[in-house]
């Protein structure tokens, strides 16, 4: 307990980890602002062309919809309903310049783009955490202190880890709890159901921050410097990704990182894969779905051979 | 109880160089550092002095050979024996943009020493004045004072100095030469490696020198420097052609020497005097140079070194 509380020490004296959080921050509330700015309720003029242009098409629409009511399935697909023709009655959001604030869409979104930015920081915060130890070489010093290799790995792993998950949910609450306060002031309700996608998708979200910080502590600590480790994951990102759209398999897409990561953080994704059909295969679906257990162990054991290797490697090699 | 406070046997260290060639650092080292004093560590650049005490230290693994520290193996037993043990390898090693004193606070926090001996620790090193400033802008003495300040956070009964006179100005090395000898004073036992033969022979009680990896020769200070046979004499008389004449016919060597007369060789420093007085030369200084342990270093390092002492 001494030592890890040491390491959060450390961890807090980082300016490097301080900025690249403050980072994160800075970005989320651009997030925020830009949600705010984008989904802003239409002023006076903006309402009124609304208003004309949805009377300008009125007749139109209402004929399109008695059209619809006489034929459902032509309008809008096999097994449509007469009922599902109110759809498409104009309504004034259609000539409005941009949709209102969505909870819903936000996470779909923007939510997601900062779940992955915060990924991106974690990563960067795993890895310059310790690199800072070996760059500096007071990584040896330290162990002319505690000489106990895997229980300094550790106890810096953890402290890493939680300091950083920490941090990220600190920023995902305020971050939603901003939207939240922006649709409340809008008079947009939102209904529980989203809330509880926000909730879990957060929750999955945060886990994703934290297996990827301790990713990129564990390969710093095998590498032993930071710019290797954010070399080595570009470089994988880059070519994994191209090997994974370009490799004549079945369903190579689905080692893909990125669909990993969407498939985690939203319970699973849809994946459009040119290889699932032959080229003539006429009425075959190129789309499937990528499953939330598999996303779930294919970025567990990448977490899990990094972290073996590391500390294997930790506990032989000679530190400098 | 066994009265060795470091002792190697048959210690190796191979590795391969990031071009693939093989290099032996250490090579069947048998070392003993007793109890108490200050033990030099000596040997010139390269010769396997640091590659020893970061194996001891467990920064290394050995190739072969056994290791003991306070008659307990090492690695094995190091976790159970490093708060006794105090070390600087190499250059001083901290985190640059937390200071010095916020360094050297963590490190006492991991070993439990209590905040007061942060303080104690760069006053001893007299760093006090400057424990509030980032570590990346001291000066490489003050870096060196801080890593010995670190060692004394545990209050060592064995303190390891690599080289700790690197980069200290004349005052500095002279402080650091009187802290050493404070601690083995206070009951602290000093293993101090360095190339400098100077600072081996003015604070070490006894040494080792190494040189390719393997140990020439172990012993006291002045048991090493005493075996040295080193019977020259420097003189000067009024009439040095003369002088030189005497001696020469008496079979002795010698050479100018600035204003005098060097000797080589002299049985007994008298056996000058009356050589010279006899034919009227009177002797006005004589000085028999002292064997150091610069000779024994020397001698024992350019090949032709006679074995263990």
């Amino acid at each position: 307990m001494r030592l890890l509380g040491v390491e959060l020490t450390r961890y807090l004296s980082r300016r490097a980890v301080a900025v690249t959080l403050l980072v994160a921050m800075a970005l989320g509330a651009l997030l925020v602002a830009s949600t705010a700015w984008s989904t802003r309720p239409a002023d006076a003029t903006e309402q009124a062309t609304a208003e004309r242009l949805l009377e300008e098409n009125r007749e139109a629409g209402e004929a399109e919809h008695r059209a619809c009511l006489d034929a459902p399935e032509e309008y809008l697909g096999p097994d449509a309903t007469a009922a599902e023709c109110e759809t498409i009655r104009p309504q004034l959001e259609w000539f409005l310049p941009r949709d209102a604030l969505s909870i819903e869409r936000e996470l779909e979104n923007r939510g997601t783009v900062f779940l992955v930015l915060l990924a991106v920081v974690a990563i960067l915060v795993g890895s310059t955490f310790v690199g800072a130890d070996w760059s500096s070489g007071s990584m040896g010093t330290q162990l002319l202190f505690v000489p106990r290799r895997l229980r300094v790995w550790a106890a810096k792993a953890v402290a890493v880890v939680a300091g950083t998950t920490v941090a990220a949910a600190v920023l995902l609450a305020a971050y939603w709890g901003a939207l939240a306060l922006f649709a409340a002031g809008r008079g947009i309700s939102t209904p529980d159901e989203a809330w509880t996608d926000v909730l879990s998708t957060s929750g999955r979200g945060v886990a994703l921050v934290a297996a990827v910080t301790l990713g990129g502590y564990a390969l710093t600590m095998l590498l032993r410097h930071t710019v290797a480790t954010l070399g080595l994951l570009f470089g994988y990102a880059v070519v994994g990704e191209g090997l994974a759209a370009s490799l004549p398999f079945e369903r190579m897409s689905q080692w893909s990182m990125a669909h990993n990561v969407l498939a985690w953080l939203h319970d699973g994704t849809d994946v459009f894969d040119g290889s699932i059909c032959g080229v003539d295969e006429a009425g075959c679906d190129r789309w499937y779905t990528l499953s939330l257990e598999h996303a779930a162990a294919y970025l567990g054991v990448l977490l899990l051979v990094s972290v073996v290797a590391s500390l294997v490697a930790f506990r032989r090699r000679d530190v400098p | 109880m066994n009265d060795l406070v470091i002792e190697t046997r048959g210690l190796r260290k191979e590795f391969r160089t990031r071009r693939g060639r093989h290099v032996i650092a250490v090579e069947g080292l048998d070392l003993t550092v007793p109890q108490g004093g200050v033990h030099g560590f000596l040997g010139p650049n390269g010769s396997g002095k640091t590659t020893t005490l970061r194996m001891l230290l467990g920064l290394a693994s050995a190739s072969a050979g056994e290791m003991r520290l306070f008659g307990e193996p090492v690695p094995r037993r190091l976790p159970q024996l490093m708060d006794r043990i105090g070390a600087v390898v190499e250059q001083p090693k901290f985190l640059p943009t937390l200071t010095g004193r916020r360094n050297l606070t963590l490190l006492a926090r991991t070993v439990g020493a209590p905040a007061s001996s942060v303080d104690d620790a760069l006053d001893r090193v007299g760093l006090t004045g400057r424990g509030s400033d980032r570590f990346r802008s001291y000066s490489l003495g003050m870096k060196q004072r801080l890593a010995i300040a670190a060692t004394l956070l545990k209050q060592p009964e064995l303190l390891i100095l690599d080289e700790p006179s690197n980069g200290l100005d004349p005052a500095g090395i002279r402080d650091v030469r009187h802290l050493v000898r404070e601690l083995a004073g206070e009951g602290t036992t000093v293993l101090l490696s360095s190339h400098i033969l100077a600072e081996v022979q003015q604070v070490c009680d006894s040494v080792s020198i190494i040189d390719g990896g393997r140990l020439l020769s172990e012993g006291r200070v002045d048991e090493l420097v005493g075996s040295e046979q080193s019977d020259g004499v420097r003189l000067k008389v009024a009439d040095l052609e003369n002088a030189a004449r005497v001696l020469r016919q008496a079979g002795l060597r010698v050479a100018p020497d600035g204003g005098g007369l060097y000797v080589e060789a002299v049985g007994d420093p008298a056996d000058v005097t009356r050589l010279l007085a006899a034919e009227g030369l009177y002797v006005r200084e004589l000085v028999p140079e002292r064997p150091d342990l610069e000779q024994v270093f020397l001698r024992l390092t350019s090949g032709d070194a006679g074995g263990q002492a």
